[in-house]
């Protein structure tokens, strides 16, 4: 790699052109790259502050405290250096700022000498050339000038007469010139990467939200102020075909700015794009349930959404049949207590429920179940006045005295959740809250935990019915809630990535792979010299005299030409 | 064996002419590189942050608003800090009117942060909302929604029965004076006189009530 000083430059010391060569400087390069991948190990391999920490001096501290057990007495120097934030640092930040400056100015300063090259190429060399040119050949021929410019012409070269007068014809022949900005492009496809690079780093936004419908629009930045922007999910969906396979999600959005509102769908590879952002689709959740509870006094005591992300329990699906054919039941039997056992580590937990039935005389009969799980299957136990304890098997019917037949349908995994301080728990009770389903899918709540008159009693809760405890609360379910996650991204880098790479492949086709040729050819009589240059190749001078081969020349080929290799 | 062709010498052409680089001055090589700079920061500016001036627009009279020497007790500036004396706002209410936080003085004010998004601002609202009619005569619960709609602050409103004033900060800048961030609720008790004697991050419980009752109220 070769830096020349224009002849304008001035004489004399010079410190803009010393800044310029250190920037074009192989070896400078090299420190910059090298120091930039060890700082990125650095960074890689020495645990570093997590982001939540960074603003916070007491927890950083904290942190970094923590770190002595490893680092002993090292702790202190390496954290005066930032070595345990090594990507914040302004040292690290200024380097990669050098390499950019350095890239720039070494990527401006190939294009004047890539420009002069292509467009005022040096037409005429000197007869020592033909002598010592890296490819040459030379041959007796008869042809003349318009033979050879006709041959370069069949070759794809433009031709340029270029003889002075005298009994020596001279021509300068070219064949894709322009393949010489294929370097400077792969350059400035190094410059466009690190600017995309950086502009992410810095300037790039990325979080993800979890939005549920029928809640307020939440907020995407974590401090107030006139470019706020809120999202509100009007509908999350799911689609479903009817094998049960999932076939679509996406999400219809509101995203507000100030009085700005844009609404439009979100899927994960097709994002919404509104105020210089993308939302795009990131998860689905159906687990989510409206609960609003008063109190006595008929007050609001709360009303939001229960989200219990993602927390089940497992219980039987059943299906419970009179006689006659009646369905007396069918659905998720939710799960109203637990008989803990006698293992201090509760691993002979069982679940109980009782299904009370109005038989076909009009009596009610109280079936109690039990279950547990046992090699990840479930143990399923009916108890009743007329039955016994029978097991039940996945996909059996057991029938009971009085005709009543029991149908363990599966295993169901419904969400529950427990809730601490939920309005109206009886005295010293935490409320547990499931959605089971019935037997149509119809999702409804099932609390159980809750104070009904002195007693701990529980309340089942079908959409849009309220229910009253003895005790004076009441709880509507208002239904089951969808949620997405959506990611809110920007990224202002990207465009400089992307075009960097479309850049990158273009510059570094053309420069391994356009064979370009410059030729120069000098005829005096009979005596025809090539001497030409090419890149990437070893056998122009064998191509130059196989041209003169072409042309008739007994004497243009050496030994060896005609090998295969 | 051939002697090495110097590129330059009579006659003889570069061969690698695009692996050279050239100083052609400060001006024309460096400058063209910051002119290369400027260029790329321009393109940046244009495609991506141009249409960053939109947002929220306060309207002239409203957001914070200078407190006159006469109503600040403290002698220092307004601080949204304890001992300090309240910056004054001046926001609109739900039902257009504007609220001033200043007019408020003569009893205790308690300025609450909220947003109906925020879960512990909808868990606190019932006793915010018991806090301001039991203790009409001595308290005054101004709630401060942070940047959403009329129409949202209004839905929670009737939602939770609410009968004490609300005003909205459309353009957060009320919410930035006193350092509300996103961890909502926050709530600042504002005495008599205007001066900020207790800040309350995060829900306010019954029990934290029943205490500011005791300790102010009482």
């Amino acid at each position: 790699m070769q830096n020349q000083s224009h002849p304008r430059a001035g004489q004399g010391f010079e410190p803009w052109r010393l800044v310029w060569a250190l920037f074009c400087n192989v070896k400078f390069a090299l420190v910059l790259v090298g120091s930039a991948v060890g700082a990125g190990l650095i960074g890689t391999v020495l645990p570093q502050v997590p982001a939540p920490m960074r603003q916070n001096a007491a927890a950083r501290s904290a942190w970094i405290e923590l770190r002595r057990g490893d680092f002993g007495v090292l702790t202190g120097p390496m954290d005066r250096f930032e070595l345990f934030d090594v990507f914040h640092s302004p040292w690290f930040n200024g380097l990669w700022l050098v390499i950019i400056a350095a890239v720039t100015v070494s990527t401006v300063s190939r294009f004047m000498p890539t420009w002069r090259s292509v467009q005022r190429p040096q037409k005429r060399v000197g007869p020592a050339y033909f002598e010592r040119a890296h490819h040459r050949a030379s041959f007796h021929h008869e042809g003349g000038g318009d033979v050879v410019k006709a041959l370069l012409g069949r070759r794809r070269y433009h031709v340029e007469d270029v003889s002075t007068g005298d009994e020596t014809a001279m021509l300068f022949a070219e064949r894709y010139a322009w393949s010489q900005y294929g370097t400077f492009l792969s350059h400035l496809a190094l410059l466009m990467l690190l600017i995309g690079g950086l502009l992410t780093f810095f300037i790039g936004f990325d979080k993800t939200l979890i939005i549920a419908e029928s809640t307020p629009a939440a907020p995407v930045f974590g401090t107030p102020g006139t470019g706020q922007i809120f999202i509100k999910m009007n509908d999350a969906y799911r689609g479903i075909d009817g094998d049960a396979n999932i076939i679509d999600y996406h999400s219809i959005i509101e995203v507000r700015r100030g009085d700005e509102v844009k609404t439009c769908k979100a899927t994960v590879n097709d994002p919404c794009r509104a105020f210089g952002y993308k939302v795009h689709q990131a998860a689905f959740f159906d687990d989510l349930a409206r609960l609003r509870v008063t109190g006595p006094d008929g007050a609001v005591l709360f009303d939001d959404v229960l989200d219990f992300e993602s927390r089940t329990t497992t219980v039987p699906r059943l299906a419970v049949r009179a006689p006659d054919g009646r369905v007396l039941f069918e659905g998720d039997l939710p799960q109203m207590a637990t008989d803990t056992g006698t293992s201090p580590s509760r691993d002979d937990d069982v679940a109980l429920s009782f299904l009370p039935l109005t038989v076909t005389d009009g009596r009610e009969i109280t079936y109690s179940l039990a279950w547990r799980l046992v090699e990840k299957r479930l143990r399923v136990v009916l108890s009743g006045p007329d039955i016994g304890d029978t097991v039940l098997g996945e996909g059996g019917t057991t029938a009971t005295q009085g005709g009543l037949s029991f149908e363990f349908t599966g295993a169901s995994s419904v969400p529950a959740m427990r809730i601490n301080d939920m309005p109206g728990a009886a005295p010293g009770e935490s409320v547990v809250v499931q959605m089971p389903r019935r037997g149509d899918g119809t999702p409804y709540l099932f609390a159980s935990g809750l104070d009904q008159g002195g007693a701990v009693g529980n309340l089942a809760l079908a959409a849009g019915e309220p229910r009253r405890t003895t005790a004076g609360y009441s709880y509507l379910f208002g239904g089951r809630v969808e949620a997405s996650g959506v990611s809110v991204k920007r990224d202002p880098g990207d465009t400089f990535i992307w075009l960097a790479v479309g850049m990158a492949v273009v510059g570094l086709a053309i420069t391994f792979y356009v064979p370009r040729r410059r030729l120069w050819v000098r005829i005096e009589g009979t005596h025809t010299s090539f001497a030409g240059v090419a890149e990437r190749t070893t056998r122009f001078g064998r191509e130059l005299r196989f041209m003169g081969a072409e042309l008739g020349a007994s004497d243009a080929l050496l030994p060896g030409d005609l090998n295969d290799d | 064996m051939t002697a090495p062709i110097e590129p330059g010498s009579e006659g003889i052409p570069d061969e690698r002419p695009q692996r050279r680089r050239e100083y052609s001055g400060s001006a024309s090589t460096l400058g063209v590189a910051a002119l290369i700079a400027l260029t790329v920061g321009a393109a940046i500016w244009f495609l991506e942050f141009r249409g960053d001036s939109g947002g929220a627009q306060g309207e002239r009279g409203f957001g914070v608003i200078q407190l006159a020497q006469a109503l600040n007790p403290t002698g220092e500036p307004p601080a949204a800090r304890e001992g300090r004396a309240a910056p004054d706002f001046r926001l609109k209410s739900l039902r257009g009117d504007p609220v001033v936080l200043s007019a408020l003085r003569g009893k205790y004010t308690l300025v609450n942060f909220w947003a109906s998004w925020c879960g512990p601002c909808r868990g606190e609202a019932p006793d915010l909302e018991a806090l301001a009619t039991q203790h009409a005569a001595r308290i005054t619960v101004l709630g401060v929604n942070q940047q959403e709609t009329a129409s949202d602050a209004r839905s929670f409103a009737e939602q939770f029965s609410i009968s004490y004033p609300l005003a909205l900060d459309t353009t957060g800048e009320v919410s930035e004076a006193y350092r509300v961030g996103r961890g909502l609720p926050v709530s600042f008790l504002v005495s008599p006189e205007g001066v900020v004697v207790k800040t309350f991050l995060g829900r306010l419980t019954a029990a934290d009530i029943e205490k500011l009752v005791a300790e102010y109220l009482s």
